[in-house]
């Protein structure tokens, strides 16, 4: 489990890391987006970091690289095709961020710092675990901008949950147009760095409580 | 060096056929999802149900014989061709004879920036509404949304270059 907690926690991938910010600051203006490349990249990564932990005694080290991103691609365009034939909807709101998620260095770092070199029950965790933290990093943003931005949550549900998710959506009645630089890029700049200095405190505050645990060597 | 080349292969060849079945078993569905967006779209812009099936495309001209022409067109954007659907009103009153009116836009196909242009596929958005009723004339007195300024330009020269199509005066149902 300090696997899973580790990659989704204390090393997680957005807050942490900062990889994968492009999709992370452009898809985060509202919750339903948010969840739906959340979803596909947890599938690409949870996808080729298992092959590749699977086959990694074939794979010839000096060209480990081609195959990495060989695979990674061939898991992205399987994830288009799946959304454009089961989300259509969805996927014409996020379809440029789906595509590059190719080349969302996340993926290709916890492959070439984790997956190619761990034995399969260790990456599932780690691929489970990063893909966790990517999620929550992406639905906090997307939530947070949903609601200062719209004043609503959970608008738009039914492009992933049909018909019935509809009902989900709640609005607060905050203002009337609701702040709309929220919604646009340089809001997710400006809340992405706020949430960054309060993670990072709320980081900073829970490493010293358990001294001598887990530091990194600085 | 025969053993890596070997594996190297058999990745590839592995990926290619993950690749082959995941379009197979998807392919049926997309061309429906997007059939369906297509006349969904259509629908939209024209208000009547227009019987599936029965796409006349003459050249990006359509001529649906009651005063209203589909028209399709491309005009180039931020980030890549963007596909327009325009309904257009011929007026066919005596004076005003070959004179269009916009009667609404659609984008079926586009690249724009996401999170910026997002408002360009959603059919309620007040500045595609805005299009709605406008004489062709005046196009070019609309201003661009605030952040997309090339996207909307884009459309607005799309739509400009729409309604001029020499098509739009043959029509072949007259009589």
């Amino acid at each position: 489990m300090s696997t899973f907690s580790r990659a989704a926690i204390t090393h997680n991938p957005a807050w942490v890391q900062l990889l994968g910010l492009c999709p992370l600051l452009a898809v985060s203006n509202n919750v339903v987006n948010a969840l739906g490349l959340s979803l596909a990249s947890a599938f690409v990564l949870f996808g080729s970091n298992c092959t590749i932990s699977m086959i990694r005694a074939w794979i010839p080290s000096f060209a480990r690289l081609p195959c990495f991103v060989l695979i990674i691609a061939t898991f992205t365009t399987c994830t288009v095709l799946l959304l454009q034939a089961f989300a259509f909807d969805l996927y014409l709101r996020i379809a440029l961020f789906v595509q590059i998620i190719v080349t969302n260095c996340m993926i290709v770092g916890r492959i070439e710092a984790f997956a190619s070199k761990q034995p399969l029950a260790k990456t599932i965790l780690d691929a489970a675990g990063t893909a966790c933290g990517f999620a929550i990093a992406l639905l906090a943003l997307g939530a947070i901008r949903e609601l200062i931005g719209h004043g609503t949550l959970f608008a738009g549900m039914e492009l992933l949950f049909g018909p019935t998710a509809a009902s989900w959506q709640l609005t607060f009645n905050v203002s009337e147009q609701g702040l709309l630089i929220a919604t646009l890029p340089p809001g997710a700049f400006i809340i992405a760095g706020l949430a960054l200095g309060f993670g990072n405190a709320l980081l900073k505050k829970f490493r010293s409580r358990q001294p001598s645990n887990n530091r990194e060597p600085s | 060096m025969v053993k890596a080349i070997g594996s190297l292969l058999g990745i590839a060849l592995a990926c290619a056929l993950l690749l082959g079945l995941t379009h197979r078993a998807t392919t049926e569905h997309i061309k429906h999802n997007q059939n369906a967006h297509f006349w969904q779209q259509v629908n939209e812009l024209t208000a009547l149900d227009v019987p599936i099936d029965k796409v006349e495309w003459d050249e990006n001209v359509w001529h649906l014989c009651n005063g209203l022409v589909l028209v399709r067109g491309e005009t180039r954007g931020y980030g890549g061709p963007i596909h327009l659907l325009a309904a257009l009103q011929l007026d066919t009153a005596r004076e005003k004879d070959g004179q269009t009116t916009v009667r609404g836009v659609s984008v079926t196909r586009h690249q724009e920036t996401p999170g910026i242009a997002d408002f360009i596929s959603q059919s309620q958005h007040p500045w595609l509404q805005h299009l709605a009723g406008l004489d062709p004339a005046r196009i070019g007195g609309v201003e661009a949304v605030t952040g997309a300024t090339i996207t909307s330009q884009a459309i607005l020269r799309g739509l400009d270059a729409m309604t001029a199509y020499p098509e739009l005066a043959s029509s072949r149902c007259k009589g």
